[in-house]
C-alpha cells in the first residue's frame, strides 16, 4: 500500500469525492488562492496547508470557491447551500476562527434538523486545522473538539493518521449531518499507509491502536502517536496497554473505552484541550458512571494546563503533553494503593 | 420579467388572499397570545404583508427564502401550510416542525422556505449559500434573505452581502425597514441612516421602495430577479414599512408616540392601499375581495381550533432528529 | 573591520515546514551572487521554491548538496567576500549553531517517526463490532458474524459476545481475560473432553514464550552439574546479624559468580551475529517470578560490589520486578543469568539460556547430604549448581573451569 502523508490523504479524499459527486463543492479563504493577485497564478496556495491543492484546476472555480475572509459567510453559505441540495466542504483555516462564526455553527447548522422537525438535512463539512505545538500563539493553536462536541447536532472528527483521515473525510462528505472535521496541524506530514481507492471509516467506531492488558489509554488526534510511543516503550518492560483512538468525539465510542476498562481496571486519558469541561473530563465521567466497580485506581488525565496556548517555544513545549508525561501517567495508574 | 401591470386576476386575487391571510393570522395570534395558551414569545408581522407577498409572488418553490424571527408572513407568502404553522406556534406534534421549532423556526424545505431564524443577521449567510446552489444548478433560481433594519447592522450581513457580490450569486437582500430595531429607532441605530446607500457601497444594485405598496415591492423584486437570472449578481431592496404591533407580543412599545400606530394603520395599510388600487385599475371588485376576507377569517378560525385540539409531542420526540444517523 | 560572513540556511516557508530537500544549486562554489538572487531550489513536502541569497558575496561553501535534506535553520551554504580566508570560513562553519524548529512537546526527541497506523475497517466495510468485542470473540473462538449486536446501530458489544458465549455454554460465565467455553468440535481436544479454561497469553507472556522457544530451538545447549558444599558459606552468613539487611545465600552466590565470570570472560559474554561481546563487568540477570511472568532485572557490575551492596540492590530489584515498575534499561543487556529455585526445594534443574547471553546458572536447594571428609562419613550442606552453556561460544572445558572456579569460591568464601 502506498505511504502517504495525512495532508495528501485528505487531498485525495477531496479529489475522489468531488469526482464522484457533482454536488460536492469546496469553499473558504485561499482554498485555491491567487484570485485577484497580480501574478495571474490562479492556484497560488491550494489552502494554506495545501490540503485543497489541485482542486481548482481539476474542478473549476464554480466548485472550488475562494471566499473573502468572512467566516460567518463561509459557514453560513455552506449551510445554506447544503439546505439547498449541495454538499459543501467549507474550510476555516484555523479552528480558532470559529469565534467569529460560532452563530452559524452552533445556532444554525447544528440545529436545523432538530428545530425544523426533521424536515431538513444539512450535509456540511467544516474543515479546520487545530492544535498546538507549532509556535503559533494563543489564537492559532487551540484544540476545540471539546467545545464542538458539546453542541448537539454536530459530529466531530479528530483523525490521528493518514488512513483514518481519508476514510473519515469521505465519510464526512457522504454524511447527511453537519460535521466538524478537525485536522491537527502537526499531523499533516505524518505518513501512513493509505489505499488508493475511496473508502470510509465509520463515525463512532474507535480504533484499538495497541492491545494490552494492564492499562487502558485513550488518546485523541496528535496525542495518539505520542501515546503510541509511551505505550511501546512500556511494553519493553512487560507493561502493556489498550491504546484507544476514538477517531470521532461526537459520536464517541464510549462503549469500547468502557469495555477495555472493564478488563484493565486502569484508565489514562490523553487530551490536548484544556482540562476543564474537556473530552478527558467527559470520558472520565462516563467511565466513572459505567465502570466504577472495575476501576482499581483513580482515573488519570493527561492534559495541558488550563491556560491559553503560549507562544514561546519553551512555554509551548511545557504546555503540550508528550510521551514522557503519558508514560509517567501510566506508571502512576499502575501503582498499588 | 413580469411587472405588476401584467398581473392577471388570478395572480392579483392570490396576492390579496395571502396578504389578507397574513393579517388575519397575526391579528388572531395577537388575541390568542393574550390568553396565555401559546407558549413562548411571538413576533407579529402585521403591517408588513405587502413586502412578503410582493417578494414571494415573484418566486416559485425552487427559489429559496431565508426568514427572520418575524417570519409568519414570509412563510405564508412562500406557500407554507397555515394549519401546520398554527400548530407549530401552539407547540403541537403535527406542527410544521413537530413542535420543536415554534414561531421563530418555521421551515418547509419543499417550499424553498429555509427557515425563520431567531438570530438577527443569522439568515443572510445562509441565503448566499442557497444562491451558490442556485447558480450551480443553473436553472435561473434565486435566493432571498429577508431581514430588518436591525439585522442590517450585523457583521454577518455585511459578510454575506460582500460575498454575494464577490461570487456574483443570485442573492437578493430584502431589508424591511419598519423603523425599529427591537425597541430602538432605526434612525439612531443605522449610522448612515441610509440602508440602500450602504448596500450600494458593497457594489450591488440597490433600491428603496414603499413597502406598503404591493405593486412597488413586486416590481422592484421583478427587476432584482431579472438581474440575478441574467448573471448580474445580488440586489438589495429596502422596503420602508411599519409594524402594527410591538417587537414581540406584550411589548408595551413605550418607544412609540401615542398615536403613531393609529396613524400608520390609516396611511400604511397595504390591504387598504391594494383595494384602492384595484378600484382605480378596475381589475378586481370589492365583492370578490370581501369574499376573500370572509374565507380568510373562517380559515383562521378553523386552524386555531384545530391547533388547540391537536396533541402535543410525546416525550420520545425529544430525542429524534438531532442527527440523521448517530 | 573584517569582511562579514553570511550563513545560508534552510528557510522556513509557512508555519509547519520543519525540513527541506535541496533539489538543485543554480550556482557553483566560487560564483559571485547578489542579494536577492535565486541561487538554489528547495523542495518541501508541499512545494518547490527558490531560495534567495541573503547577502551579496561569493558562494564560498556548499554545505548541503543536491538531494540532501536539512532541518529548517540548518546551514546549507556560506557566502563571504573573496578576501575572507578559508580558515575563517571553516571556523564559521564549525561554530554555526542552527535555530531549533521543533514541534515536539517537552522532553521528547525531535525525530518523531510515527509507526503505520493500524488499519481500521477494511475498505468500504462498516465496522459494527467494538474492537474489544472482536478481541474477546477471537479469544473465545467465536465467529463474530454469528453474534447479534444490541449496541448503538446494532453494533456488537463485549456484552453481546459474553451473552453469546454464555448461551452457547450455559453455566459458564465468560469474562474478558479468562473464559470457560466448551471445546469447539473442530478443536484438537478430544470430542468427549469436558470444559476447559481458555486463558489468553498476555503480550508479555507471548514475548517470554517466543524468546525461550527461540533459545531452546536454536542454541546448542549443554549442561554441566556440580555438587558444591555450602557449609562455610552458611557459617559466614550466620555471622552476619540477622535482620532485613542480612544477605541471602543467593547474594553470596551472585558475588562468587561475578568473580568467577571476570576470571572466565568467555562465559561473561553475549553472542552478536558472528561476534562475541565479552563484558568488562559481570552484569548478572536475576530471574524473578513476578505475577505477570518471568522478569530478569540486572545487577550491574556485580564484580565491583560487596555482598552487602549486592544484597541491598538485588532486594530492591526483585521488589520492583514484582511491582512491575522496572525501567527498561534495568531489564535489558546482562552478561549472565542466575536462576535459583532452591526456595521451592528443587534439588537440581536445567535452565534455558537467556539469549543473547551464552550461559545460565541453575541453583538448586541447599540441603544436608552424606559426604566423605578425611575418609570419614560426615553430614554436609550441599547444593547442585547446573550450568547451561552455548557450545558455539563456550566449550565444555571452559564451562567446567568456570564452574570449578565458582565452586571453589563457595566452598571457601573468605575471598567474597
Amino acid at each position: 500500500m502506498p505511504q502517504m502523508t495525512m495532508r495528501d490523504a485528505l487531498n485525495q479524499a477531496l479529489h475522489q469525492e468531488m469526482e464522484r459527486d457533482e454536488r460536492v463543492i469546496v469553499l473558504g479563504e485561499d482554498v485555491s488562492g491567487g484570485a485577484g493577485g497580480t501574478s495571474g497564478e490562479r492556484e497560488a496556495s491550494g489552502g494554506i496547508f495545501g490540503v485543497t491543492k489541485g482542486l481548482l484546476p481539476r474542478f473549476g472555480a464554480d466548485r472550488v470557491i475562494d471566499t473573502p475572509i468572512s467566516e460567518s459567510a463561509i459557514v453560513g453559505a455552506a449551510g445554506g447551500a447544503a439546505l439547498a441540495g449541495l454538499r459543501p466542504v467549507a474550510e476555516l483555516m484555523f479552528a480558532d476562527f470559529v469565534g467569529v462564526c460560532m452563530d452559524q455553527i452552533y445556532n444554525q447548522i447544528a440545529k436545523f434538523r432538530y428545530m425544523f422537525g426533521g424536515r431538513s438535512t444539512c450535509p456540511v463539512v467544516i474543515r479546520m486545522a487545530m492544535g498546538a505545538g507549532m509556535n503559533m500563539g494563543p489564537q492559532h493553536s487551540q484544540s476545540i473538539y471539546a467545545m464542538m462536541t458539546a453542541v448537539p447536532g454536530l459530529k466531530v472528527v479528530v483523525p490521528s493518521n493518514a488512513y483514518d483521515a481519508k476514510g473519515l473525510l469521505i465519510q464526512a462528505i457522504r454524511d447527511d449531518d453537519p460535521v466538524i472535521f478537525l485536522e491537527h496541524k502537526a499531523l499533516y506530514p505524518r505518513k501512513g499507509e493509505v489505499p488508493a481507492n475511496p473508502y470510509t471509516v465509520p463515525f463512532g467506531e474507535a480504533n484499538l491502536v495497541r492491545e494490552g492488558e494492564h492499562v487502558t489509554v485513550v488518546a485523541i488526534a496528535r496525542m495518539v502517536p505520542f501515546a503510541e510511543r509511551a505505550v511501546d516503550s512500556l511494553a519493553k518492560e512487560g507493561i502493556t496497554c489498550d491504546l484507544i483512538d476514538p477517531r470521532t468525539t461526537s459520536p464517541l465510542d464510549i462503549d469500547t473505552i468502557v469495555e477495555s476498562v472493564e478488563g484493565t481496571g486502569r484508565l489514562v486519558i490523553v487530551d490536548e484541550s484544556p482540562p476543564r469541561c474537556s473530552l478527558a473530563a467527559d470520558i472520565a465521567a462516563s467511565v466513572a458512571e459505567r465502570a466504577f466497580k472495575h476501576l482499581k485506581r483513580p482515573i488519570v488525565r493527561v492534559t495541558p494546563p488550563h491556560t491559553p496556548v503560549p507562544f514561546a517555544p519553551a512555554l509551548e513545549r511545557a504546555y503540550v503533553p508528550g510521551p514522557p508525561r503519558i508514560e509517567a501517567a501510566i506508571r502512576t495508574v499502575l501503582k498499588e494503593t | 420579467m413580469i411587472d405588476s401591470t401584467g398581473l392577471g386576476r388570478e395572480r392579483l386575487l392570490r396576492a390579496y388572499r395571502n396578504m389578507r391571510l397574513i393579517r388575519d393570522f397575526e391579528e388572531r395570534l395577537h388575541v390568542e397570545i393574550a390568553t396565555g395558551e401559546i407558549p413562548g414569545f411571538t413576533h407579529l408581522y402585521a403591517g408588513q404583508e405587502a413586502v412578503a407577498v410582493g417578494i414571494c409572488e415573484q418566486l416559485g418553490d425552487a427559489d429559496y427564502i431565508v426568514s427572520t424571527h418575524r417570519g409568519h408572513g414570509h412563510c405564508i407568502a412562500k406557500g407554507c401550510d397555515p394549519g401546520g404553522m398554527m400548530k407549530e406556534i401552539y407547540g403541537r406534534r403535527d406542527g410544521l416542525c413537530h413542535g420543536k421549532g415554534g414561531s421563530m423556526h418555521i421551515a418547509d424545505m419543499a417550499k424553498g422556505m429555509l427557515g425563520a431564524n431567531a438570530i438577527v443577521g443569522g439568515g443572510p449567510p445562509l441565503a448566499v449559500g442557497a444562491a451558490i446552489a442556485c447558480k450551480r444548478r443553473g436553472a435561473g433560481n434565486v435566493s432571498v434573505a429577508f431581514g430588518g433594519d436591525g439585522s442590517a447592522n450585523q457583521g454577518t450581513v455585511f459578510e454575506a452581502m460582500n460575498m454575494a457580490v464577490v461570487l456574483q450569486v443570485p442573492a437578493i437582500f430584502v431589508f424591511e425597514n419598519n423603523g425599529y430595531s427591537e425597541h430602538t429607532g432605526a434612525d439612531y441605530a443605522v449610522g448612515s441612516k441610509d440602508l440602500t446607500g450602504r448596500a450600494r457601497g458593497f457594489g450591488m444594485a440597490a433600491e428603496c421602495v414603499d413597502g406598503a405598496d404591493f405593486h412597488s415591492v413586486y416590481d422592484a423584486m421583478g427587476r432584482a430577479v431579472a438581474r440575478a437570472r441574467a448573471g448580474g449578481g445580488p440586489t438589495s431592496i429596502e422596503a420602508k414599512i411599519t409594524r402594527f404591533y410591538g417587537h414581540f407580543e406584550g411589548d408595551p412599545q413605550k418607544y412609540r408616540a401615542q398615536d403613531e400606530v393609529a396613524t400608520l394603520r390609516e396611511s400604511m395599510d397595504c390591504l387598504k392601499r391594494f383595494r384602492a388600487r384595484m378600484r382605480t385599475d378596475g381589475k378586481l371588485g370589492d365583492p370578490e375581495l370581501d369574499a376573500i376576507d370572509a374565507e380568510s377569517l373562517a380559515l383562521v378560525d378553523r386552524i386555531v381550533a384545530e391547533a388547540k385540539a391537536a396533541p402535543p409531542p410525546s416525550e420520545a420526540d425529544l430525542y429524534t432528529d438531532v442527527y440523521i444517523d448517530y | 573591520m573584517a569582511a562579514p560572513i553570511s550563513s545560508l540556511t534552510m528557510p522556513k516557508w509557512g508555519i509547519e515546514m520543519t525540513e527541506g530537500t535541496i533539489t538543485s544549486w543554480r550556482v557553483t562554489p566560487g560564483t559571485r551572487v547578489e542579494k536577492g538572487q535565486e541561487i538554489l531550489d528547495v523542495e518541501t513536502e508541499k512545494i518547490v521554491n527558490a531560495v534567495e541569497a541573503p547577502a551579496s558575496g561569493v558562494l564560498r561553501r556548499i554545505i548541503a548538496g543536491e538531494g540532501e535534506t536539512r532541518a529548517v535553520g540548518e546551514l546549507i551554504g556560506i557566502i563571504a567576500d573573496e578576501g575572507v580566508g578559508d580558515a575563517d570560513i571553516e571556523r564559521f562553519a564549525a561554530g554555526f549553531v542552527a535555530a531549533v524548529v521543533s514541534f515536539e512537546p517537552a522532553g521528547t526527541p525531535a525525530d518523531e517517526t510515527p509507526g503505520a497506523p493500524a488499519p481500521a475497517a477494511a475498505e468500504g466495510e462498516e465496522a459494527r463490532v467494538s474492537p474489544i468485542a472482536r478481541r474477546l470473540a477471537e479469544r473465545l473462538g467465536i465467529d463474530i458474524s454469528l453474534v447479534k449486536g444490541t449496541g448503538r446501530n446494532g453494533r456488537v458489544s463485549k456484552e453481546d459476545v459474553e451473552a453469546y458465549a454464555a448461551q452457547r455454554n450455559p453455566g459458564a460465565a465468560a469474562t474478558a481475560s479468562t473464559a470457560a467455553v466448551t471445546a469447539p468440535a473442530a478443536a484438537a481436544a478430544p470430542a468427549s473432553a469436558s470444559a476447559f479454561r481458555r486463558v489468553s497469553m498476555s503480550s508479555r507472556r507471548r514475548t517470554i514464550a517466543r524468546r525461550l522457544q527461540e533459545s531452546k530451538q536454536t542454541i546448542p545447549h549443554y549442561r554441566l552439574a556440580v555438587e558444591v558444599e555450602f557449609g562455610a558459606l552458611l557459617e559466614l552468613r550466620a555471622a552476619h546479624p540477622a535482620g532485613p539487611s542480612r544477605p541471602s545465600v543467593n547474594d553470596y552466590l551472585l558475588r562468587a559468580a561475578a568473580l568467577a565470570l571476570i576470571e572466565h570472560p568467555q562465559v561473561n559474554a553475549q553472542l552478536d551475529g558472528d561476534d562475541v561481546l565479552q563484558f568488562e563487568h559481570a552484569d548478572i540477570a536475576v530471574a524473578v517470578a513476578a505475577e505477570a511472568g518471568l522478569v530478569t532485572p540486572i545487577l550491574r557490575a556485580a564484580d565491583t560490589k560487596s555482598v552487602a551492596e549486592i544484597a541491598a540492590e538485588s532486594r530492591a530489584l526483585v521488589e520492583r520486578a514484582r511491582q512491575g515498575t522496572l525501567q527498561r534499561e534495568e531489564i535489558t543487556g546482562g552478561s549472565f543469568t542466575i536462576s535459583n529455585l532452591g526456595m521451592f526445594g528443587i534439588s537440581r534443574f536445567d535452565a534455558i539460556i537467556n539469549a543473547p547471553q551464552v550461559a545460565i546458572l541453575a541453583v538448586g536447594a541447599v540441603g544436608k547430604r552424606v559426604m566423605v571428609r578425611d575418609d570419614r562419613v560426615a553430614i554436609g550442606e550441599f547444593a547442585t549448581l547446573t550450568l547451561s552453556a552455548d557450545h558455539r561460544v563456550v566449550d565444555g572445558a571452559v564451562g567446567a573451569a568456570f564452574l570449578r572456579s565458582l565452586g571453589d569460591r563457595v566452598r571457601d568464601p573468605r575471598g567474597l
